[in-house]
């Protein structure tokens, strides 16, 4: 399979589809702390 | 959201796994440090169906060492290979300036625990709008689209880094 070029506008809009992804994974995650009633300093690795 | 057998990773893992409300995996530590784990559905590479890994954990104060955790967190990444002939995209940001840290110790513990051969690493950084940004995926080499992956992953890595013509 031939893989097609893939321009920098193309690859840039992945990226930042990718960090949304991760950022929404965040804030869910943020909440799913205190649903189960544990609080601290939050840090994603 | 991804299902996993919490059975099959706690044979494994050293720190019992569970699942939170809403369908991580949760553990804890002994010294009372909590992580959850996240698979977040991404956009398919090389048409392979394809989840970004997140990892949190939530202390009071900087956590000493401990081999447990790596253990416990590859026990899951493991058993998501097992189930799931998928991609595993990591990515870290530079939004408090550790992330090249955080992708040698990812890595790290990959090249240190991973069965010889088993899989195959890619990894990519860019600068983009002023900020770092370092990604990884690790496929199973027994994955039949193993070349496209790579190729889709490595084409959009070489487009970031070569820059806005």
């Amino acid at each position: 399979m031939k893989t097609k070029k893939i321009t920098y506008e193309q690859a840039l809009a992945r990226l930042k589809r990718s960090i949304e992804v991760k950022r929404n994974a965040e804030r869910r995650m943020a909440e799913e702390w205190k649903a189960m009633g544990l609080q601290g300093n939050i840090v994603t690795l | 959201m991804i299902q996993l057998s919490l059975a099959d990773i706690n044979q494994k893992s050293p720190y019992q796994v569970v699942k939170a409300p809403n369908g991580d995996f949760f553990f804890a530590t002994s010294l009372d440090i909590h992580y959850l784990i996240s698979f977040e559905e991404e956009e398919p590479l090389g048409q392979c169906d394809t989840f970004q890994f997140v990892i949190q954990k939530l202390d009071m104060q900087r956590s000493p060492h401990d081999p447990k955790v790596e253990q416990t967190i590859l026990a899951i990444i493991n058993q998501f290979f097992i189930e799931h002939l998928n991609v595993l995209l990591y990515m870290c940001d530079d939004s408090d300036g550790r992330e090249a840290n955080r992708n040698r110790l990812f890595l790290s513990w990959f090249q240190k625990h991973a069965e010889p051969n088993r899989f195959t690493i890619r990894s990519a950084n860019a600068t983009v709008e002023g900020k770092g940004f370092y990604a990884a995926i690790i496929v199973e080499n027994r994955n039949p689209l193993l070349q496209a992956i790579t190729e889709d992953f490595d084409s959009t890595a070489q487009a970031l880094t070569e820059g806005k013509p």
